[in-house]
């Protein structure tokens, strides 16, 4: 399988007092193009953080981050921020849908960033918006009138209008009753079979079932994990094993 | 023990004395006759007599006695005989004359009874004090004897210096008080004792740290006055350099010495290695780079390693400040990361190391044939070792161009 990203003796600090506490440790991890790889862990074991180093979003303490073959751990602010621009999506527990914008200018905003092609671009916009289900009546709302799967959806065209290569989500249902949870799950499980690579943090494990592969982090450390990807969708065999991989790892 | 000797005295001299109580009362004999009994038999007999229908014989039955006749042949023996055996003999007359005798036998058969229940009761009043005896002693034991035992082996384990293990009591017990302030006691003394010995190590770990970093500025005050030696030009400034340098010298033997000192004492010298970046590694080695002979081949690989700052510290000091003194050579320095360590190696270029004292180099006390006079105790690699060994890692040596030191640190 091909490696989208690699991780090498990753670690990252901060520093609390004078004391330094290590939340990532010498992590060592490959992720692999056209996965749903989900990250789990109990609160404070690092999920969020590895997140963060692994799109670019944070800069490592040590370690090295390569996308592709390219190292990005060395690369400064102004060079992540291009790099993000151009390869990543990012999907949040908080939408972060601008307020003052309707739905379809929000997710222009970012397209336009990449691409000048403004007429491409809306066709693009109007398209994604269909294929998550919200079609033109929505075009015009402003966040304020969409619910909370409906914003998150519209977050997700937002994040995949520039056909990035991955895209990392933090706790995308986080902040979703479970019905709209299940929706978004659905159009990031639909975005995947089309060969969306994901990287997705969650501590719930109806949205961990969606992935092909889960690590599993303690203390900083990656201590396991499971791969999911022989089973189909909705088969009790997937939900036993990944209930069975958690139960070990002591969640 | 005692007890036992007391119990078994005390066993023995009652059933003894019951022997002999028993041998006494079997040697006891009857002697003495029932006289009113007697009386009235021969006032019976009298009686009887008078009506003179009676035989001796008839009477002799009656009265189970016997009569002997002044007539019979046999008169002195039988009377000698029944007066031997203590029987009572009386007169037998008639009108006032005396006939013979008659002989009442001491009535034996019941003082043989007596003889026997005598013998029982004895028997029975010694066994119960035997019984009291045992059952008291058995108390005392349990109730005092035992726990003073405990109380004993208690004392014996704080006088071994054994403060872990306490002092149950039951609460019942006479010494039940006593016992939970001894208890109490010894978790007192458990508590200084170890408040002393911490009290100690940290006076000592604070000299040996402090000791450790005057070290660096003197080493500093040291090579500035080299470069001033070479640099300045006047007589007089130059015997003052001197001078100072002599002095940062001494200081830095003396340091040296209550380092090792200290050191000695703390024999184990507490490490805690922590998880630290690996990035700490090389300020560590600038921060002794006072020629300026140290040179670095590579980057340290970034990563999280097992390690204690002071220590590592220390471990970096040994081997710079060996291969200042004994060679003075450039010092490369270079850095590898393999699977579970980063590998630091260190490698000057003297050729004064002899390969045959490899192996004798993280001995205690051992010193290299090439000293010449250069100070030291014989400690530096030594302790490097105890203390890379106590961060997980390991350390080796070889010669090569020069002396080769290589430092395994282990990966979190």
């Amino acid at each position: 399988m091909e490696s989208i990203l690699e991780v090498k003796n990753l670690c990252k600090s901060y520093s609390n007092g004078s004391v330094l506490q290590h939340v990532l440790k010498n992590m060592n991890i490959q992720i692999y193009k056209g996965d749903f790889t989900v990250i789990m862990g109990s609160s404070g074991s690092g999920k969020s953080t590895l997140l963060y180093a692994l799109s670019g979003m944070d800069k490592p303490t040590v370690g090295s981050i390569y996308f592709k073959d390219e190292e990005i751990s060395g690369y400064n602010n102004d060079r992540l921020a291009i790099f993000r621009r151009k390869h990543c999506g990012f999907v949040f527990q908080q939408m972060y849908l601008n307020d003052t914008m309707n739905v379809l200018d929000n997710i222009l905003m970012g397209g336009l960033l990449v691409s000048k092609d403004r007429k491409q671009i809306t066709s693009k916009a109007k398209e994604l918006l269909q294929s998550v289900g919200l079609d033109e009546t929505s075009y015009d709302k402003f966040p304020s009138q969409l619910s909370g799967g409906e914003a998150q959806r519209v977050a997700i065209v937002r994040a995949i209008i520039n056909s990035p290569e991955i895209v990392f989500a933090d706790e995308p249902t986080g902040a979703l009753n479970s019905t709209n949870a299940v929706n978004v799950l659905e159009v990031l499980t639909k975005i995947n079979r089309e060969g969306q690579s994901i990287v997705m943090v969650t501590h719930d494990i109806k949205t961990a079932r969606r992935a092909n592969r889960i690590l599993y982090l303690k203390d900083g450390v990656i201590i396991d994990e499971c791969n999911l990807g022989q089973y189909e969708k909705g088969d009790e065999e997937r939900h036993k094993k990944l209930r069975r991989f958690l139960e070990e790892m002591g969640w | 023990m005692k007890l036992k000797t007391i119990i078994l005295i005390t066993s023995l001299s009652l059933l003894l004395t019951f022997l002999f109580l028993i041998k006494y009362i079997d040697s006891l004999e009857y002697h003495a006759s029932d006289i009113i009994k007697v009386n009235d038999i021969q006032k019976r007999i009298e009686e009887d007599m008078s009506k003179n229908s009676i035989s001796y014989k008839s009477l002799e039955k009656k009265y189970s006695c016997r009569f002997i006749l002044k007539s019979e042949s046999e008169y002195r023996n039988e009377l000698s005989h029944a007066i031997q055996k203590g029987n009572v003999v009386l007169d037998y007359e008639k009108g006032n004359q005396l006939i013979g005798k008659i002989i009442i036998p001491a009535n034996s058969d019941s003082f043989v009874q007596l003889k026997q229940n005598l013998k029982i009761i004895i028997g029975g009043m010694i066994l119960f004090v035997l019984i009291i005896i045992y059952i008291i002693t058995s108390y005392l034991y349990v109730r005092m004897l035992r726990p003073f035992r405990k109380l004993r082996n208690f004392a014996m384990n704080i006088s071994q210096g054994n403060l872990d293990i306490p002092l149950k009591m039951e609460k019942e017990n006479y010494f039940g008080a006593f016992t939970e302030s001894f208890d109490r006691m010894r978790e007192e003394l458990k508590k200084s004792r170890k408040a002393e010995f911490e009290a100690n190590k940290s006076k000592k770990e604070l000299v040996a740290s402090l000791s450790h970093d005057i070290k660096t500025p003197v080493a500093t005050i040291k090579a500035l006055c080299e470069i001033l030696e070479i640099k300045l030009k006047e007589e007089d400034a130059l015997t003052k350099i001197g001078t100072i340098n002599q002095k940062a010298e001494v200081i830095e033997k003396l340091i040296n010495n209550l380092f090792h000192a200290t050191l000695e004492e703390l024999e184990a010298l507490k490490i805690e290695p922590k998880e630290e970046l690996s990035t700490i590694i090389k300020p560590m080695f600038m921060d002794i780079n006072h020629y300026g002979k140290i040179y670095f081949k590579n980057e340290v690989p970034g990563c999280l390693i097992y390690c204690d700052r002071l220590r590592m510290n220390q471990v970096i000091d040994n081997i710079i400040n060996n291969s200042y003194k004994y060679a003075g050579t450039d010092i490369d320095v270079s850095f590898e990361e393999i699977e579970d360590a980063i590998v630091i190696k260190v490698e000057d270029y003297g050729n004064r190391a002899v390969e045959e004292e490899i192996p004798l180099v993280f001995h205690k006390y051992y010193r290299g044939k090439n000293v010449d006079g250069s100070s030291g105790a014989g400690l530096g690699l030594y302790l490097a070792k105890q203390f890379i060994e106590g961060m997980g890692g390991s350390i080796e040596c070889y010669v090569e161009n020069g002396f080769v030191v290589i430092l395994h640190v282990k990966k979190v």
